[in-house]
C-alpha cells in the first residue's frame, strides 16, 4: 500500500498587487508524481528554490495542489474533512529547533499533539514515555528543553509527533543548524524509527552524507523530479548531480576522482569501508 | 614584520554571575589573529565560539582580561567602540533575516549612511560591496525578498562590506545552503581575502569547508581555546576531536584506516586532492 501518492501535482504561488489583481505567478511545483511506499525512507534533494519544501508543505497538508493531487494514507489533501488525520498520520519536523518546541517541560511538549487530539490522560502518557524512549531522550523528560542541544531538541520535536502515533515523518532540512554531533543524532534517530517502528520518512537536506542510506532518492530542480534512484545509482551520475547545483559525499568523489585518474574503482561508492575494501583489492591484485 | 590585529589577553566570560544560571562561557583565552590571516573557529554547539567572536568588536564585554585591537586597549576608558564595530564586521548566522529595506541597494547603502559617511562614498561602497559579493547590477532595485537564498546571503554580507571592515567575521555562512551555494559563497570570501587583504574568521560546523579553505583552526570545547595550529595537525588528532565532538573529514578518515592497513601513505591529508594524489603515490609502490 501506498504511504504518499502524489499525481501530476503542480502548486503556484501567485502573488497580487494591492488591487487584488495577480502580478506574478511562479509555479514552484511543476508537474510532479511520485509513489512512497509504507515503511521506504526517502531522501529529497535539489538547489534552494527547487521545490522541495513546498512538496514537502503538500504532505502535511499545510498547503493545497493549485493541479493534482496528494494522496497521504489514501486520503485526499483536497478535501477538508481530512485534514486533522492527514495531519496525525503524517507529522512534519522544520529546520529551527527553537521555533518547535512550545513547553517549558520536555515531557509537556511531547504530550501536546495527543493532548490536542484529545486522547485519555494516561495514554498521553504512556505514549509520551515511549516516544521518549524511542529517541533516546527519556532521561530529559523533566529538563527544561532550553537546557538541550539542538540535536536533542530536533529529537524531542520529533517525539512529539511520534506521540500522535503517526505513519509518516516529513523532515524538511532538520539538521541544516546542527553541529555534527547533533546531525548524527538526529539521523540515526530517524533510522532507528523507521527501521523498528515502521515510520515511513521523508528526509529533505543539503547534506549528501545523510541520504546514502536512503531506499531512494529524488533529486528536484525547478519544480521538477529530474532523477530518481537508490543512492547508488543517483552518486553515480557525479556530473549530473554537480549540474543540478548538488554535491556527491566526499568519499564517493574521491573514488570518481581516482577513477578518473585510471584506476580500476567501481562507479557509485558510498562509504569509507566501501572504498577502502576496493582498494585493498587493487592492492593484491597487483 | 608581523602586524597584530587582534590580542586577547587573559579573557574570562562569565554571566549571569551569581546566579543558578552562571556560566563560565570563556576560560583564560589568550589569542594573538595577524593582520589577513584566514581562519577557521570550530568547536561543537554551546563551545563558545559565538561568545567569542562577539568579543572581537566589543558588543560582549570580558569580565576580566585585556582585549587589544591594532595595538589599542578596547577596554580602555576613551577608546572609540563605534569605530571598533565599523573595523570588526560581523555576519551573523542566517543575516539574511536581518535584509530589511526595499531594494537590494538600499539595504547595502544603509551601513555606510548610518556611518554619517558622505553620499557620494557611501554610494561607491555599495557599488564596489555588491561587486565583491557577486550580485550583479540587474538586481540593484529587486526586493532583496524576491532573492535566492544564497543571493539574500550575500547581499547581507555585503552589507556588512560596505562598512569597510579590517576583519570579517562569518558565523555559519553556508548553513542552509544548497552545496553550490555553499562553494560559491565560500569561493567568494576566498577570493576577497586574496585580493583585499581582509582577515577573516570563519566560524563553521563542516569540518570539510574549513579544510579546504583555512590557513589556521581554532578548536573550541567547554569555553577554552583547545587546539590553534594548522589544518593538517589539528585533523591529524583524531581522538582528540572526537572526545569534544567534533570530526575530521571524511578523506581523513580514509588516509588514516589505509594507514592501518599498511599502506604507505601519508595520513595528514585534509582534502579530496591530496588524498587522490597519496593513494595513486601509495598504490604504485
Amino acid at each position: 500500500m501506498e504511504m504518499i501518492k502524489v499525481e501530476d501535482l503542480a502548486f503556484e504561488y501567485i502573488r497580487r498587487n494591492e488591487e487584488g489583481d495577480v502580478e506574478s505567478i511562479n509555479r514552484a511545483i511543476d508537474g510532479v508524481n511520485l509513489n512512497v511506499k509504507k515503511g521506504d525512507f526517502i531522501a529529497i534533494i535539489g538547489a534552494n528554490g527547487s521545490g522541495k519544501s513546498t512538496l514537502a508543505k503538500h504532505i502535511n497538508a499545510i498547503l493545497y495542489p493549485s493541479e493534482g493531487t496528494v494522496w497521504v494514507n489514501g486520503l485526499s489533501t483536497s478535501k477538508e474533512e481530512n485534514l486533522w488525520e492527514i495531519r496525525r498520520s503524517a507529522g512534519m519536523v522544520f529546520q529551527n529547533p527553537d521555533n518547535q518546541i512550545i513547553a517549558s517541560v520536555v515531557e509537556e511538549d511531547v504530550g501536546f499533539g495527543p493532548e490536542n487530539l484529545g486522547i485519555p490522560t494516561d495514554e498521553i502518557w504512556e505514549r509520551v514515555e515511549k516516544s521518549l524512549e524511542a529517541v533516546g531522550m527519556l532521561e530529559y523528560r523533566e529538563q527544561s528543553p532550553n537546557k538541550l542541544s539542538g540535536g536533542q531538541k530536533q529529537r524531542v520535536a520529533i517525539a512529539g509527533i511520534m506521540a500522535m502515533k503517526p505513519e509518516c515523518i516529513v523532515l524538511d532540512e532538520p539538521t541544516a543548524m546542527l553541529d555534527p554531533e547533533g546531525r548524527k543524532e538526529v539521523v540515526s534517530t530517524v533510522h532507528w524509527l523507521n527501521k523498528h517502528e515502521n515510520i515511513t520518512v521523508l528526509l529533505i537536506t543539503h547534506h549528501m552524507d545523510e541520504v546514502i542510506n536512503a531506499d531512494k532518492v529524488f533529486v528536484m530542480e525547478k519544480g521538477k523530479i529530474v532523477m530518481q534512484g537508490t543512492p547508488r545509482e543517483i552518486f553515480s551520475r557525479v556530473d549530473d548531480i554537480k549540474r543540478y547545483r548538488l554535491d556527491v559525499p566526499q568519499v564517493t568523489e574521491l573514488a570518481y576522482e581516482l577513477k578518473k585518474a585510471g584506476l580500476d574503482i567501481p562507479e557509485g561508492i558510498l562509504s569509507t569501508d566501501e572504498l577502502i575494501r576496493v582498494l585493498e583489492k587493487l592492492r593484491i591484485s597487483q | 614584520m608581523i602586524f597584530l590585529q587582534i590580542v586577547f589577553d587573559h579573557i574570562d566570560y562569565i554571566y549571569s554571575s551569581g546566579t543558578s544560571f552562571e556560566k563560565h562561557a570563556l576560560k583564560d583565552i589568550n589569542l594573538k589573529i595577524e593582520k589577513g590571516e584566514f581562519i577557521g573557529l570550530i568547536g561543537h554547539t554551546g563551545s563558545g565560539k559565538s561568545t567569542l567572536i562577539q568579543h572581537m568588536n566589543g558588543l560582549i564585554k570580558a569580565t576580566s582580561g585585556r582585549i587589544y585591537y591594532n595595538g589599542e586597549d578596547i577596554y580602555e576608558k576613551n577608546y572609540d567602540m563605534r569605530s571598533l564595530r565599523s573595523k570588526v564586521g560581523l555576519v551573523f548566522q542566517y543575516p539574511e533575516h536581518q535584509l530589511f529595506e526595499t531594494t537590494v541597494y538600499k539595504d547595502v547603502n544603509f551601513g555606510p549612511k548610518n556611518l554619517g559617511i558622505d553620499k557620494l562614498e557611501a554610494d561607491i561602497r555599495t557599488y564596489e560591496a555588491l561587486k565583491m559579493v557577486g550580485i550583479g547590477e540587474d538586481l540593484l532595485d529587486a526586493s532583496p525578498f524576491e532573492l535566492s537564498g544564497g543571493q539574500k546571503r550575500r547581499v547581507a554580507i555585503a552589507g556588512i562590506l560596505a562598512m569597510k571592515p579590517e576583519v570579517l567575521v562569518l558565523d555559519e555562512p553556508t548553513a542552509g545552503l544548497d552545496p553550490r551555494g555553499r562553494d560559491e559563497i565560500l569561493d567568494q570570501i576566498a577570493s576577497l581575502h586574496e585580493e583585499s587583504g581582509i582577515t577573516v574568521i570563519l566560524v563553521t560546523h563542516s569540518m570539510e569547508d574549513v579544510a579546504n579553505y583555512v590557513d589556521r583552526i581554532l578548536v573550541m570545547n567547554r569555553g577554552s581555546l583547545v587546539m590553534d595550529h594548522e589544518p593538517r595537525e589539528v585533523f591529524s588528532r583524531l581522538k582528540e576531536l572526537e572526545e569534544i565532538h567534533l570530526a575530521a573529514p571524511q578523506v581523513t578518515y580514509v588516509m588514516h584506516t589505509l594507514r592501518e592497513k599498511g599502506f604507505p601513505v601519508n595520513t595528514g591529508v585534509t582534502t579530496v586532492d591530496e588524498a587522490k594524489n597519496e593513494i595513486i603515490k601509495g598504490l604504485k609502490l
